[in-house]
């Protein structure tokens, strides 16, 4: 990955007045790739019991893919933020895959037995949130946002005020919201 | 969920106003969405969807599942990854199908799965045996391929949505579903656990089950089913070819929930029609009319399934007669037509009838009808409200009560008053006098139905009661107070009896059942005086309701002597439950299986005052009897097996013991699954049988297993926990683990105190071992303040013969040893010889034998020392294998004696074989194999070869002072040695 594309991005966005949503765009591939391929590499390293840290991950790929120099706080949080579409992307297109050897297309799974069913599961309820958070974006885009920060970003709720260049109280707001939009969609019990 | 909102709809004002409604107090909401009203209803409609959905639990609220995460990024990374990286061997290899014929016919791969031939087939589609291996680990499954449907797709979402709860259930009477998907053709498939079983119909008829053996096996069906139900989860396919029973004769229910998953769920779309009803999954001649109808599937539905299997099962044949050929034929028979009653369909069959069918149309007639039709009803309200309450009816038809389905009025009550006052009605009929016996009984049975038709309807009224008060019990819960912390069983049961001593005086059946109800709730949660206190007023109102002579009064005696064997009250159980079995004794074959349990306690009370014969001969009854109620698969045989393994270990044969252990542990597993309390006390069992066979890490690992299970299922406070760990901590003594052995001892002191009290004979028991273990730790004073304490208990409870104070005694005899007053110890030690000579554990005597050797070396008495040793060898050579770990207590104190003695020659052979038993069998750094060492090496020095014995010696001696301390005798004679 090149590394000084994404640097050049984020600096780009560094500018006060650089205008943000085509440099995100163009970002979200970028990390995406990196992403995947450290997610895999990490769970490579921990064997079996490994988990997805993707709070770690995101920082990770920030070390790896952006020379911090010059790089403001409006710039690494549009990293972040990119970041986080890229992780709710890897998820999804895993579980995506994930349900299409479930249909017997082609490609044989590979999956551990024991855990078949709740990764099943995961995979059925990671594909649920992402539509319903394709539909949350049509109508309130901040909150999905918020939603995809902190849930695929694993960022908390200071450093999703910061990127979203909003107060952490209109975080809380905007996460109220969508979690009630959310629920109301998946019809959570 | 309220319509969707247009895109012109100012969502950022949805935003605001819905943040303003949360920020405000809840009373004020409705005030500031009323304002907002006049402008923009459509936005109002919205905030207030989203406050109602505001409060629910949210699938966001919990953290990332980064475990699932990362598997499922693994499940697909070979797709992610470079090819070179998969490895190769993954693919399994071909297999041939068994016949070549269906090749062509026959999938080869579904989904992961490898098909290997072909099961069966049926109406929804085919079954196969299939595998799939991976990672080396082959499962075989069966596979169902259902008949294409129209809409594949969606039964797979279905399918994926429903998995959850479809995977949580884990029943002995269920076949697990196991995976489910499309095939390459989108064909559905469904992979559930291999069931070598056949249908139940087929299977009654093969092994000529008769009624009763019906009656059992259906009762086994309902209550797989009702476990589903209680799980939220309908069956609504239940025919025999679901309802399978395996060879040993086990249930197993299978294609639970898959009904539903192919059912479709856009509910008025398939209102009639055959060709709706084929996708609609269901098999009409056992669909009940709601889901004919294409109406909401309830519990209830299932309830009708079963009516329908029971009629198959009991009159062979279905209740509709012949196969239905058209979708009118199906809507009038199952809608509308009221079915034959069994008994009469039995008789109007097209084969010859003979004596046997009448004899069983006879049985049928009446309650059993009754309980059918009544299942069958097609008014979903009129059947039985739930599966539990047709098994109950069931029930209560095998034990010779009414039933509750009054189907055929109160002459039928009558008649069953009649059969079951048959000896009275014969007392009437040898007076003679005919015309007056025709008018009396005429005159009394119109009374007696009478009263029975009262009663049938006291049966209902009784059970709307119960429920009553049941609800009345929750509901007194105070929700101020009950804010924030869930009410305990313990609190419900207290409340319970408050209530019942001031109310339902008016209602004593209610009472009863509220009283029996209670008392079992208590004892499971190990209070026993609120226990015994509930149960004494049970048999109060039982006798009163049934007089002294009831069933009902004998399982309630048995309950009773229960709760004096958990106190150690044992001749007052035993008195109490030969009660309760003389009352089943008179009622012959007709006794109920509940004469088991009774068996069981009075096994229990036998064994616990020590007579071992009685108790395994009560022990073996109470095994044959759970063979036949349950058969040889049951939990009750595993109970049963259980008991007989315990007594077995009384008796010394512990080999027997292991194995009949390791049955009743497999058997458990298989019932239960992994975890249960049955299977925490199995675990333990096992323990204690390793643990006397010497192999004391083995033993460890079991009673730790159970122990912990036992703490995660029930607390740490139940007092079977008690038992255990006090077991536990015996063992923890022999390993030589002193320290943590009086921590186990504390533990399981207090609990034995605050859930039996102080005055039993485990309490005195209990101090007495924990005095021991002080004891041997050097803490004396504590050590014989204990013992002091528990001594009367154990004289009063258990008397100076039994075996258990003979223990004692020998607790207080090692405690002088241990503090060097060898004198005194000898006569507390003899008497404790004198009492387990009598007892069959002939290797605690030995260990008694070796102790009073001990002390007799100490004072020098060599000769006696000798021969006490030589005693006690002999009872655990003939006992043990030979690396028993016992041993090496007595070789090393016979090699010490024979030193002394100046015969070092013979010592050294002994002392080899000492140090060579404690390698083998005993952990290392246990303290008896460094005396063992610190001997052998005494033993080489005095035969002169003091290069090779001093180093052992002194080796041997270091470490019996850092683990026993300078002043164990043990220490000293060592050191006596090295000086």
């Amino acid at each position: 990955m090149s590394r000084s594309t994404v640097t050049a991005l984020v600096l780009e966005v560094s500018q006060p007045g650089g205008s943000c949503d085509p440099q995100l765009d163009q970002l979200i591939p970028l990390v995406y790739e990196e992403l995947r391929r450290m997610a895999h590499s990490q769970l490579a390293r921990e064997g079996n019991n490994a988990t997805l840290n993707t709070t770690g991950l995101v920082h990770e790929a920030y070390l790896k893919l952006v020379d911090g120099a010059g790089v403001t706080r409006r710039g690494k949080a549009y990293f972040f933020a990119a970041a986080a579409g890229a992780m709710r992307q890897v998820l999804v297109e895993a579980a995506r895959r994930r349900n299409r050897h479930k249909r017997g297309g082609g490609e044989r799974p590979v999956t551990l037995d024991d855990n078949q069913l709740s990764v099943d599961g995961f995979a059925a309820e990671i594909l649920d949130l992402d539509s319903a958070l394709g539909r949350l974006e049509q109508q309130h885009p901040r909150p999905a946002r918020v939603v995809e920060c902190r849930f695929f970003g694993g960022l908390d709720v200071d450093q999703t005020a910061e990127l979203l260049e909003v107060a952490p109280r209109t975080v809380d707001r905007d996460w109220a919201l969508a979690r009630a939009w959310l629920n109301r969609e998946l019809g959570a019990a | 969920m309220s319509q969707p909102l247009g895109p012109g709809t100012d969502f950022e004002r949805v935003g605001e106003l819905f943040a303003e409604a949360l920020e405000v107090e809840p009373g004020q909401r409705e005030e500031l969405l009323k304002a907002a009203v006049e402008t923009s209803p459509e936005i109002v409609d919205e905030v207030r969807s989203l406050l109602l959905a505001h409060h629910d639990r949210s699938p966001l609220d919990r953290s990332f599942d980064s475990e699932s995460a990362a598997r499922l990024i693994e499940s697909v990374a070979p797709a992610l990854i470079p090819q070179d990286l998969v490895p190769q061997d993954r693919v399994p290899q071909d297999r041939v199908p068994q016949n070549p014929m269906l090749q062509d016919l026959m999938p080869r791969d579904v989904g992961p799965y490898r098909v290997l031939r072909e099961l069966g087939r049926g109406g929804m589609g085919v079954v196969y045996l299939a595998e799939r291996v991976e990672g080396g680990f082959e499962q075989r499954v069966a596979l169902k391929l259902v008949k294409r449907g129209m809409d594949s797709e969606a039964i797979l979402e279905r399918f994926l949505r429903e998995r959850q709860i479809l995977a949580r259930l884990e029943h002995p009477g269920i076949a697990r579903l196991l995976d489910g998907g499309l095939t390459a053709d989108d064909q559905p498939y469904f992979a559930m656990e291999l069931v070598e079983a056949e249908p139940i119909t087929t299977y009654a008829n093969k092994v000529g089950l008769g009624l009763e053996g019906r009656l059992a096996l259906f009762a086994e069906v309902c209550q797989a089913v009702q476990y589903a139900h209680g799980r939220l989860v309908v069956h609504r396919d239940l025919k025999p070819s679901n309802v399978l029973v395996a060879a040993d004769g086990t249930v197993k229910l299978v294609d639970f929930g898959i009904a539903k998953v192919l059912d479709s769920d856009t509910g008025g779309a398939g209102a009639t029609g055959l060709t709706v009803h084929e996708v609609r999954a269901l098999t009409p001649e056992y669909a009940s009319p709601e889901q004919i109808r294409g109406e909401p599937v309830t519990v209830v539905s299932d309830v009708y399934a079963l009516g329908v299997l029971l009629y198959e099962l009991l009159a062979g044949s279905s209740p509709y007669g012949k196969p239905f050929s058209t979708p009118a034929e199906i809507h009038r028979a199952v809608c509308e037509i009221e079915p034959v009653p069994p008994s009469g369909a039995i008789l109007r069959g097209e084969l010859p009838r003979g004596a046997e069918q009448r004899r069983l149309a006879k049985r049928l007639q009446g309650d059993l009808d009754g309980v059918i039709l009544k299942a069958l009803a097609k008014e979903a309200e009129r059947r039985y409200p739930s599966v539990e309450a047709l098994a109950r009816d069931l029930h209560r038809y095998r034990h010779g009560l009414p039933v509750l389905a009054h189907q055929a009025g109160w002459a039928y009550r009558a008649k069953k008053f009649v059969g079951r006052h048959r000896v009275g009605v014969a007392a009437v009929t040898a007076t003679g006098a005919m015309l007056v016996l025709g008018l009396a009984g005429t005159a009394w049975q119109a009374s007696t139905a009478a009263r029975e038709r009262d009663r049938a309807q006291l049966e209902s009224e009784k059970l709307l009661a119960t429920q009553d008060y049941l609800v009345g019990l929750f509901k007194a819960a105070d929700p101020a107070q009950a804010l924030g912390q869930e009410v305990t069983a313990k609190e419900l049961v207290a409340r319970g009896v408050e209530r019942l001593e001031n109310e339902l005086g008016d209602q004593p059946e209610v009472r009863f059942e509220m009283l029996k109800a209670l008392s079992k709730v208590s004892l499971a949660l190990g209070n026993y005086d609120q226990t015994e206190r509930l149960l004494a007023l049970t048999l109060e109102q039982a006798g009163e309701l049934y007089g002294d002579d009831h069933v009902s009064v004998a399982d309630h005696l048995v309950m009773i002597s229960r709760v004096h064997n958990e106190r150690g009250e044992w001749s007052k159980a035993e008195a109490v439950v030969q009660r309760a079995i003389s009352i089943y004794q008179r009622l012959g074959s007709e006794a109920p299986s509940t004469i088991t349990g009774a068996r069981q306690q009075l096994a229990t009370a036998f064994r616990e005052r020590g007579d071992f014969e009685a108790a395994v001969a009560v022990q073996r009854q109470a095994l044959e009897d759970a063979r036949r109620f349950f058969g040889d698969r049951s939990l009750q045989v595993a109970i049963q097996l259980n008991n007989l393994g315990n007594l077995l270990k009384k008796v010394s044969d512990y080999r027997g013991a292991e194995d009949v252990f390791v049955e009743s542990l497999a058997t458990m597993e298989e019932l239960h699954g992994s975890e249960h309390p049955h299977i925490a006390t199995a675990k333990v069992n096992l323990a204690a049988v390793l643990s006397a066979q010497g192999d004391y890490q083995g033993a460890e690992t079991f009673y730790r297993d159970g122990i912990a299970m036992e703490r995660r299922l029930r607390g740490d406070k139940h007092p079977r926990l008690a038992i255990k760990l006090h077991n536990l901590a015996t063992l923890l003594n022999l390993l030589g683990r002193f320290q943590e052995a009086v921590d186990l001892h504390r533990e399981s002191l207090a609990l034995i105190q605050e859930s039996m009290g102080e005055t039993g004979p485990y309490y005195a028991m209990a101090l007495s071992s924990l005095g021991m273990d002080l004891a041997e730790v050097g803490q004396f004073q504590e050590a014989m303040a204990l013992m002091e304490e528990g001594e009367p208990l154990l004289l009063k409870t258990l008397g100076a013969e039994h075996f258990t104070y003979s223990l004692h005694l020998r607790h207080r005899a090692k405690t002088l040893y241990l503090q060097g007053s060898h004198g005194p110890a000898i006569p507390l030690l003899e008497a404790s010889i004198d009492i387990a000579r009598h007892h069959p554990r002939k290797e605690i005597l030995a260990l008694m034998f070796a102790e009073r050797a001990l002390l007799r070396l100490s004072l020098g008495t060599l000769g006696d020392a000798e021969k006490d040793f030589l005693e006690a060898l002999e009872i655990q050579r003939a006992a043990f294998s030979p690396v028993h770990p016992a041993l090496v207590t007595s070789l090393n104190g016979l090699g010490w004696t024979l030193m002394v003695a100046g015969r070092s020659a013979e010592a050294l052979e002994l002392l080899r074989e000492a140090v060579s038993i404690a390698e083998e069998s005993l952990p290392r750094g246990h303290w008896l194999g460094s005396e063992a060492r610190a001997a052998l090496g005494a033993a080489l020095v005095e035969a002169g070869r003091k290069e090779e014995g001093r180093p052992l010696l002194r080796d041997g001696y270091s470490q019996l002072r850092s683990s026993r301390g300078s002043d164990h005798p043990a220490t000293r004679r060592a050191g006596g040695y090295l000086n």
